[in-house]
Formats: structure tokens, sequence, C-alpha cells
């Protein structure tokens, strides 16, 4: 505290030299304006506050779906399919991109392109059987991390050959896993170009694998 | 005051809560001794009367978190009003100006002596100018508004044997140099 100065004042201050100063009508209006804005501050505060959540909200979401389309430009989605124990000792891996996967009523539709487009066409279930010549044989759910996956496993009968029978085990997360024939090269999803999408295929092919013989016809 | 009328005062306080109209048998009691206890502090009619007013809007503002620690309601409008006079200091970047009525310093001064002189009375003045404002506080509560140690302690936000110390302090240079016998109370 600084210097303190002191004075002595004759004039004395009574209760009728104040009551020009006393209002209390006065002091209580100010006192319900001051009230207003205080709700008036706070309702705005709160506004403010809840419309920075729903932007942000937006905004996260909006980086979101571009961070996932910059990710889909840099890593486009291919699969591998690796030619296993060919009887023409064809073994290889083939490099097939997944230009497109669907889904409609009856079937699932998906197109591979390498060297040229394949589109397969599987059953939904048994019942759209006699649309093609893929028939639904079965389909198993598997759970990884957590997760179910459902893998459905198909046979393709070619009609040039005889007794040429394939089986595609598909799913409808990652699309063919693997392939079985007894004429041709067995062929094995490794990879999407995603770590972790690569990992729960190879754990799926895995578990496919195992139980081919126990749980698939 | 006895401790009845405590209790009333603080009960108007709890009704004001919900109804402020209640406020203004507290605002009219105290409405006085608060202009001059601000207005001893900064000798202007005109300020007294803001920071008066502001005081009471604060006080009426915060009635919620009045909470009841044995002193009377009044010496929590002391204490609003203390602030609001060392905010407007610290505002105004000024020395603090202290204007004492002259019949209340002759009152206690002949209190305690019966020589009263024009020429004492400046250098009494003049020496309690030179006393620091936390013990001119102190002896203004005591002797100007009558307040006792434990609500002096209370409006300055100090313990109440800090508040007997600056006032013994204060008394006792006086009464060394002055010759005064004032006491704690104020008597001689």
């Amino acid at each position: 505290m600084g210097k303190v100065e002191i004075k002595i004042r004759k004039k004395i201050l009574t209760p009728d030299n104040l009551q020009q100063y006393r209002d209390y009508p006065a002091l209580l209006k100010k006192y319900e304006r001051n009230k207003r804005f205080k709700r008036a501050l706070r309702i705005f505060i709160y506004s403010l506050g809840l419309t920075m959540f729903v932007l942000a909200l937006i905004f996260l979401g909006m980086w979101k779906v571009l961070e996932d389309k910059k990710r889909e430009k840099i890593n486009p989605e291919k699969a591998f399919l690796y030619l296993l124990k060919s009887p023409r000792n064809l073994s290889d891996t083939v490099l097939m991109e997944l230009t497109s996967k669907s889904e409609n009523d009856s079937m699932h539709i998906i197109t591979y392109n390498s060297e040229k487009q394949i589109t397969y066409q599987f059953p939904i279930d048994s019942s759209y059987n006699s649309f093609t010549n893929c028939k639904f044989i079965d389909s198993k759910l598997f759970n990884i991390n957590g997760k179910n996956y459902t893998v459905i496993e198909y046979r393709i009968d070619d009609p040039k050959y005889l007794d040429d029978e394939t089986y595609y085990f598909y799913s409808p997360d990652f699309g063919i896993l693997h392939t079985q024939s007894m004429m041709w090269a067995s062929k094995t999803l490794i990879s999407v170009n995603h770590i972790e999408k690569d990992l729960i295929i190879k754990e799926l092919v895995r578990s496919i694998q195992e139980k081919q013989n126990l749980d698939f016809e | 005051m006895s401790e009845e009328e405590i209790r009333s005062e603080c009960a108007i306080l709890e009704k004001s809560r919900k109804n402020p109209d209640e406020f203004g048998f507290l605002y009219k009691k105290y409405f006085d001794r608060i202009f001059g206890f601000i207005y001893r502090q900064t000798d202007d009619e005109d300020v007294a009367a803001d920071l008066t007013s502001q005081t009471f809007l604060n006080a009426l503002k915060n009635v919620d978190k009045f909470t009841f620690r044995g002193v009377p309601v009044s010496a929590w409008f002391y204490k609003i009003a203390s602030n609001e006079v060392n905010r407007y200091y610290r505002k105004k970047k000024s020395d603090k100006t202290f204007s004492l009525e002259e019949d209340k310093v002759r009152n206690l001064y002949e209190q305690a002596n019966d020589d009263w002189d024009d020429e004492t009375i400046n250098q009494l003045l003049g020496f309690m100018a030179k006393l620091p404002a936390e013990m001119l506080e102190v002896l203004n509560l005591r002797f100007f508004e009558d307040k006792d140690f434990k609500e002096i302690a209370f409006i300055l936000d100090i313990t109440e044997s800090g508040a007997k110390m600056r006032a013994y302090r204060a008394l006792d240079s006086l009464r060394r140099n002055f010759k005064l016998k004032i006491k704690y109370d104020g008597k001689g």
C-alpha cells in the first residue's frame, strides 16, 4: 500500500444528506439487468460451446473421411492371390486388383482385374443356386479378435471340363480368400496391402484350411 | 448487537436469496454506515455513492455465497466495501485518503486528553499519516465504526490477534508521542 493522506473535515453526514444517494429501486433494477445479462451470457457461452463441439465432430468426421480416402489412394486394396501346389507346377504370385464388390438381393458380385477382368457371382444362399453354375455349399462364422467374419463356401463346376470342381471360400469383407481345385492350382489370398486386415485374412485362411475337411463339406 | 438480532438479519439475508425485495431492509439499515465508511476513505461523495451502490449490488449478487460465521451481516457489507475501496485505489493508482470527521477526532481526543488545540491535532494527523495504511484501517474500524476485533478480523481478512496487534501498535505509538490515554475500547 502507498502513502496515506489524512484530512480533517467539518462536514458531517446525516441521513438527510444521504437521502439523495439512497435508492433501492435503482439498485434492484441494476441487479435485475445484471442477472439478465449473466443469463444471456451463460446461454451464449453454452450455445457457443455446443456449436464448437458439433463443428469439431463434423470436422473430425470430414477429416476421417478424407484420411480414409487418402489412405485408399495411397494403398488401393489389391488382392494378391498366391498359387499354391499347382499340379502343373505353376506356383506363382499374381496380383489381382479388387475393382468392385457389391451385393444385391440374390448375389455377391465381385470383380478382379489382373491380366483380364474376372467377375464372380456368388449366390447369397442356396435358394439362388440355380441362377449360376456357382453353388452355395455352406457358411461359417469365424471369430477373430472378438469380431465375427462370415466365410461362405461355393463350388463352381466348369462345364468345359468334366469332373472339374473348384471350391471357393468367399468373405463378404475381403473377397475370395481361398480356392481349392483338383485340376488347377489352389489360390490363397495373402495380402490386401493393409497390415491389420492382412492379419485377419491370414487367420481366416488358416482357419479355413484347418477346418476345411471337418466343418465344410 | 445481540445474538438474536444477528440471527434475524441472517434470516432476512436468507429470504432475499429468493426475494431480492427483502434485501431492502438491510440496505436501508446499513446504507448510511457503509457510505460513511467509504466516504472516510475516499473524501469524495460521488465516489462514495458509487462504491456504496456497488457494495450493495455485490452483496445482493453474492447473497447465495454468504455463510454465517458468527459476525453480524453488517461485517460482511464492510468487508465488501473495504474490497471495493481497495479496488478503487488500485485502479486510480493514487495515495489513499482518510478524511476524518473533526467532531469525532475532537471527541476521541477530549476523551483522552483535556487539552485540545489545532496545532496538536495537526501534529497528530501528520503522525497518523505516517502510520501504515493497514494500521489506519484497523483504527478506522475500531474507533470510528465501533467494530469489535472479531468483526475487524473478518472484514480485513486477518486473524483476531493480528487485528489486536495492529491496533495495539498504532495506539502505543500514539500514546508515546502524544501522551494520549486511549485504550483499546477508545476510552481514556
